[in-house]
Parts: C-alpha cells; structure tokens; sequence
C-alpha cells in the first residue's frame, strides 16, 4: 500500500503536534487537582514515559523494517493473537479519535459559540479531515509544517503576555508530594504524551528512517517543555488549588492578558492553536484508524475503506460521550487504564519483549 | 457537478458558522455592554440578590469623549432581584431592548451587607461565566453597590471605568491596593486560611461648586481604604489609610508611594518622600515549639520631594541619616498598625500563614496547620525597615535660605 512518503522532519512535526493539541487544554486542570502546585513536575516525568515509548517502537521498527505496528503484530505473538490485537488497535485509533473529535467541539460550544450545536463542529472538521487524510499523507504533512511554527508562537505568546499577573512563588512549596501521587498522575499525562506511538504506524511511509530516533525524541522533549511551561504558568497566575478547579485552565489564562487595556482578548490564539491542533491530531487517528483497519482485515484498500471509518469515528464521538463532565472524569481516570498501562506502553513493550525472546524478525 | 457539490457545502458551511447569520450571531448594536456590576442584599430583608448593573451608553460616551458635552449621561444603572446573582441578572435581561454583553466588565462591587455574609457565593456566577473575565477589579461598598455605580468620579463620568482605570494607572500608590477577581479567589481558596481584601469604596455627596462640572450630580465617590475577609470570604472590618499602606509593604506591592515624616528634632518641618522602590522578605523562625517568630524585612528607595520648612543653609550630609531613620520608623509604624488591626480581627491577609507553609512545610503540616488561626493573633512580628535615600531632587537647599554668609 503506497500511501505516500514523508521525511523524518515530517514526522516528527507530526508526533509533535499530536500530543500537544489536546494535552496543553486538559492536563493543567487534571494534574492540578491531583498535585496542585507540582503540576509541573508530573510533566517532567511524563517525558520519561514519552521516551520509552519511542524507544520501544523504535526498537520494535529496527526489527521489522518497512512494516507498521498492525503488520508485524501477527509475526511476533501469532496469527490469533496478533489479528486480535490489531482489532484492538484499529478500536482504539477510532475511539480514541472519535473523543479528541468530541473534545474539540465541546471546547468550542463551552467556551465560544454556545448557541452552535457541537456536531456543526464535529461533521465540519472532520469533512476537512477526510478531504485532507484522502489527498494523501504528504499534503497534510505539509500542512503540519506550516501550521506548527505557527502554533508554537501563538502558545509563547499566550504564555507569556499574562506577566502581570504571574507570581513565581505559588509554585512553593514544591515537590510536597509523595512519589506515588506525583507518578500516578503523570501517568493521565504520560498517556497523552504516548499518543506518540501511533508513530509505528506512520515510520513505513518514511523517505529515510536514519534521523526518526533523534526527532521523535526531540518531539517529546518539545512537547515536554511547552507542556512544563504551561503549568508553570498556570499555577503562578491561579495558583494550584485554583488550576485544578478550572475547566479550561489555559484559556482561563488568555482571558487575563490585558495589557494597557489594548493587547487583550488573545483567546483568538487559543482557538487557533486547538483549532489547528485538533485539525491535524485527528488526521492522524483517521489516517492509523483506516490503514490499520485495511492492514487487520487485509482489505488492503487504503481509499475505500477511509468512509466508512470516519463515519464510524463521528457517530462514535456523538454517542459514547455524554457532556464535558464525562470527558473529563473520562480523561482522568480512564485514560492511563486506555492509554500509557495498555496500547501505548505497556502492550509495545510486552510484544517487543516477546519478540526478543522469540528473536522474530523480518525476514 | 461534484465542484458546484463541494462548493455549495463550503459556502453553506462558512456562512452558518461565521456569524453572518446563523447560530450565536449579535450585531453589536443590539448589543448593550455592562461596563460593571454591582451586587447587594436585597433591602427587604428576604435575603434576596439585588443585581445593578452599569450599562455604557455608547453614542453619548463617543461624543463626549470627542470633546462634546452631551446632554445624556453616558450610562444607565438598572437592578433586578433574585436568588442568587444570575437570576437577578436575568430579571434585568426583559427590561433593556438590547441584549447584556458582559464581555467588557471591568468592576464588581459587592455591597456590605453581603460581603459580610460572605462573598464566596456571589463570585462563582462570574467565574462560571464564559463572557466574563477574572482580571476585573473587585471592590467592596461602603454601603451599597448601587450608590457606587451612580456615583461620579472625575474626569470619567462612568464610575466603573473610572474605578478601573484608577487602579490600572495609579494602582499601587496612596492607598490604592487594586485587588483582581482572580487574586481575590487565590486568596480565598488559599490551603492556609489567608484572609482576603479587597479596596473599600465610599459614596458621599460632593457639595455644590466641587470639583464636578455638572451640578446635578449629588454623590461623589472615593476610596477609603481596605475591606478585609476572614479566612471564609466573610467580611470583618475596614481598613483605614494607615493600614493600608502597612499591607502594601508587606505584600510587596508598593509603587510610586509617598510618605510625609517629621524628623524628632525638628517637629514644624515636614519632610515628603516619594518612595519609588520596596521590596520585603518574611522569614519565620521556627525555635519555639510553641509560637513561631515572623521577622519581615522591608528595604525600601525614595527620593527627597519636599522640605516643608525654612533652612538657612544647604541640608547637611548627615540630616539624610535621620530622614532615613525617621522615613524607617514611619513605614514600621504603618506596617505595626496594619499587623496589630490584623491581629486583632484574627485575619492574616498578610498571607503570613501562606508565606509559613511554602518555606516550611513539613512543619506546617504536621504542627502548625490547625493551630494557625488560634495562634495568629499572639504570633510576634519582628518589622525591621531600611530606607535608602536615592535623590535629593532638583535643588540642595531649601529656597528662602539667603544662602550662606
């Protein structure tokens, strides 16, 4: 299946803006309510689960070059077992896409356009999906390339212009938490940050895969740093009490930018940064649902099958989720069991450690 | 077929959701902008909200600031009642022909009835709110919200913007201690039961042939100060002038403040400083297991504004010595009152209690924690003050000296 070829820049843009469309708007409210004040730290430790999962599906691409994660499954574990995991992979692309799709328009309908029903908002992005995810991966890569410089500098702008307001010392006392909370709730962000995985799925459809290592890594570590940043920020302009009880922390951080009652009312750059963000985040859930679907059920047929997913993914995103509150509660205590504990982590790891005592490779 | 397809899609698409027509649209001229909101108890004892709100009337405020005097008043105050802030601002919703946009708020007053009833409840409605924002200026009524919003404040004659732009401008100095919604809510969701403030603001009648152009307004207001909340977002006293400026020290928020003393030699000679630069540290000694020591030091820069008084020759090296010591001793004393108030209506808007939990906190927590409130009107406060004389200003002598012979 040629699908297109993009360059390990490409990728790593990518698997950059992946995690951070969505992490930046949910996690300062989540990590704040677990740890308030050390936000930040659970950050720094999420980075560390971010790198091993790199790590690990690099490990696993060394093994089985030009293959994604869906094809090389059954060679590892077995064709039952693998074909089963591969389904379950291909589920969790779609659902997992069909609640960043939900999440996007419940930002917009909570915060900005409350009279618009969501899925105005829902069926709009993802028409522009499918249209982008058909014309093929290089033109949305593309794209991504534009978009991100574009995202980076409107996120420093809104981290930076609520100066006025920020005061350092409400990220005292620090380090007050134990190991364990400090760790269990950097699993909630290290889920986001393991999104990088589905990477394995884009890494055949590389021009050259010398450079993939280093730019994933670089990936996390960006997105690592923005994500620090943020919550740095937010607890010293709301404090850490006051974070966690938040909806929209960051957005909650744009509305205070007033400066000299002329540079005010940035919120525009919030729904620029989501509006883009979430634009190519859910090209890539779409992209990984359809050719893992393809590749599971050995249809083969990229094009064909890229419909009937999408419609999946929305009437998904409209029925498993009720209000904002389930997306919440959902992303807070479902999504380590969903994401970093199972398919982003933990079942990589099991099968790259199957396939070493097997010695499986390509070939 | 399939290109007109697409773009028919398109175009339906752009038009329903950009607010052309369709969903959440508002020309802004049906749109009437609150500028402020006042809340009250209700004066007939129901326990009920009374809303006011202040509404910008746009084309007069326009045209007055163009220069023209207009003869309408370029806003309108309007009140509803409700259980609770919403439904009060709802009633107000039938009354206007144009919808409330609440998006350009820049001040909430609460009236002293209810913050003496605790402002908690009445703040969460705007902190809901998508429209609002959290860096309005929150200030207390002395007396009644609605008086405030009809008051006058010179040169704006709409009294929220006038009140915002005080503070934006010249916050910080006098007694002037803007308090935003936000820094409000830090400090009520505060783990270590930090008291809160917020300026208090006095409506009273201007006499005729004031500083107020126009002689039918009859109500002037001012700032007078401090409203202080114990630890529950309940109010408990005023702080006066001198108490005030003992917080700012404290707090570090200090800028372009002023300070008048009398050297202890030299009593008929007032002597001004402009203070320009403050900074303090607390530090908390934690030796006696039974009442910790609080030591807050304030270095503080000024220059010479004014010496009130005659002096026949050039002030001598050594007076600035004293002028220190004695611009010292007039900031302690400040800091002295506004701590020993404090202490008295057990309130720590210090933030001392904070400021203990962030550098020790093990202690805090394991010892101090539930004890905080009970010891905090004993705790010692040390104040040590070091002033530093920058400039002496434009002239070195005093005019009326004849010079030196």
């Amino acid at each position: 299946m040629e699908l297109g070829k993009i360059s390990a820049r490409q990728l790593g843009f990518l698997m950059t803006v992946v995690p951070l469309a969505t992490v930046l708007f949910f996690m300062p409210q989540l990590s704040s309510r677990a740890v308030e004040q050390d936000a930040w730290i659970t950050a720094l430790i999420a980075t560390i689960w971010g790198i091993l999962v790199v790590l690990i599906i690099i490990a696993l691409a060394n093994r089985f070059p030009g293959m994604t994660l869906i094809e090389y499954l059954p060679l590892i574990v077995g064709k039952p077992v693998g074909k089963l995991l591969g389904a379950l992979y291909t589920f969790w692309f779609v659902f997992i896409g069909s609640l960043i799709l939900r999440q996007f328009g419940m930002f917009l309908t909570s915060a900005i356009m409350p009279y618009v029903p969501v899925e105005v908002f829902t069926v709009t992005l993802l028409t522009l999906v499918f249209y982008a995810v058909r014309s093929g991966l290089e033109v949305w890569s593309r794209v991504n390339e534009l978009l991100l410089p574009l995202l980076v500098v409107a996120l420093i702008v809104c981290l930076l212009l609520p100066y006025p307001h920020m005061d350092l010392r409400r990220i005292l006392p620090m380090a007050t938490h134990t190991y364990g909370q400090l760790i269990s709730s950097s699993l909630v962000s290290g889920s986001w940050r393991g999104e990088i995985f589905i990477a394995s799925m884009f890494l055949p459809a590389l021009s050259d895969s010398r450079l993939i290592c280093r730019n994933l890594i670089i990936a996390v570590l960006v997105v690592g740093i923005i994500l620090t940043a943020t919550e740095l920020v937010t607890v010293a302009v709301f404090g850490g009490l006051n974070t966690g009880q938040m909806e929209f922390p960051i957005l909650a951080l744009v509305r205070m930018i007033d400066l000299f009652h002329v540079f005010s009312r940035f919120e525009v750059l919030i729904i620029l940064i989501w509006m883009f963000g979430s634009f190519i985040k859910i090209c890539c859930f779409v992209y990984c649902s359809t050719l893992a679907a393809a590749q599971v059920t050995g249809c083969g047929d990229f094009q064909r099958l890229l419909l009937p997913v999408s419609i999946l993914m929305l009437a998904l995103s409209n029925n498993a989720f009720g209000n904002m509150i389930d997306i919440v509660n959902h992303l807070g205590n479902l999504w380590p069991g969903l994401g970093l504990l199972s398919f982003e982590l933990a079942i990589p790891m099991i099968v790259f450690l199957v396939a070493l005592s097997r010695n499986r490779k390509r070939g | 077929m399939r290109r007109a397809l697409a773009a028919f899609i398109l175009v339906t698409c752009i038009t329903l959701t950009n607010g052309c027509w369709g969903w959440g649209h508002t020309e802004i001229s049906d749109l009437s902008i609150v500028v402020g909101i006042g809340v009250d108890l209700a004066d007939d004892q129901s326990g009920e909200v009374e809303c006011t709100l202040q509404v910008a009337n746009s084309a007069a405020l326009v045209s007055s600031q163009l220069g023209g005097r207009n003869e309408e008043t370029p806003y309108y105050t309007i009140s509803g009642h409700g259980r609770n802030v919403w439904e009060a601002l709802y009633s107000i919703h039938p009354q206007i022909s144009n919808r409330l946009f609440y998006g350009h708020t820049r001040l909430y007053i609460i009236g002293e009835s209810a913050a003496r009833q605790g402002v908690a409840p009445y703040i969460d409605g705007l902190l809901r709110f998508r429209d609002t924002r959290a860096n309005v200026y929150l200030v207390v009524a002395q007396g009644q919200a609605k008086q405030i919003l009809t008051g006058d404040l010179p040169p704006d004659n709409v009294s929220s913007l006038a009140l915002s732009d005080l503070f934006s401008i010249q916050g910080y100095s006098t007694t002037l201690l803007p308090v935003t919604l936000n820094e409000f809510y830090y400090q009520l969701n505060n783990r270590a039961q930090t008291g809160q403030f917020a300026p208090a603001i006095v409506a009273e009648s201007v006499t005729a042939g004031g500083a107020l152009n126009s002689s039918e307004s009859a109500t002037g207001i001012r700032i007078s100060g401090l409203a202080v909340f114990d630890k529950d977002g309940k109010m408990v006293d005023y702080f006066g002038e001198k108490e005030t400026r003992g917080l700012m020290w404290v707090l570090d928020r200090v800028r372009d403040q002023y300070l008048t003393v009398t050297l202890p030699n030299q009593p008929d000679q007032t002597i001004s400083l402009h203070m320009v630069k403050s900074k303090s540290r607390i530090t908390i000694d934690l030796e006696d297991n039974e009442m910790p020591g609080i030591e807050i030091a304030v270095a503080a820069k000024g220059d010479l504004l004014e010496f009130f008084g005659v002096n026949s020759e050039e002030i001598p090296p050594d007076f600035y010595n004293n002028l220190e010591n004695a611009a010292s001793t007039t900031i302690k004393q400040e800091m002295l009152a506004s701590i020993k108030k404090a202490q008295e209506l057990n309130v720590d808007v210090f933030g001392l209690g904070e400021e203990f939990r962030r550098l020790h906190y093990p202690e805090w927590e394991g010892h101090w924690k539930d004890r905080w409130n009970e010891i905090f009107p004993q705790v010692n406060v040390e104040i040590s003050v070091d002033t530093a004389i920058r400039h002496r200003g434009q002239i070195t002598t005093p005019p009326g000296g004849k010079g030196v012979q």
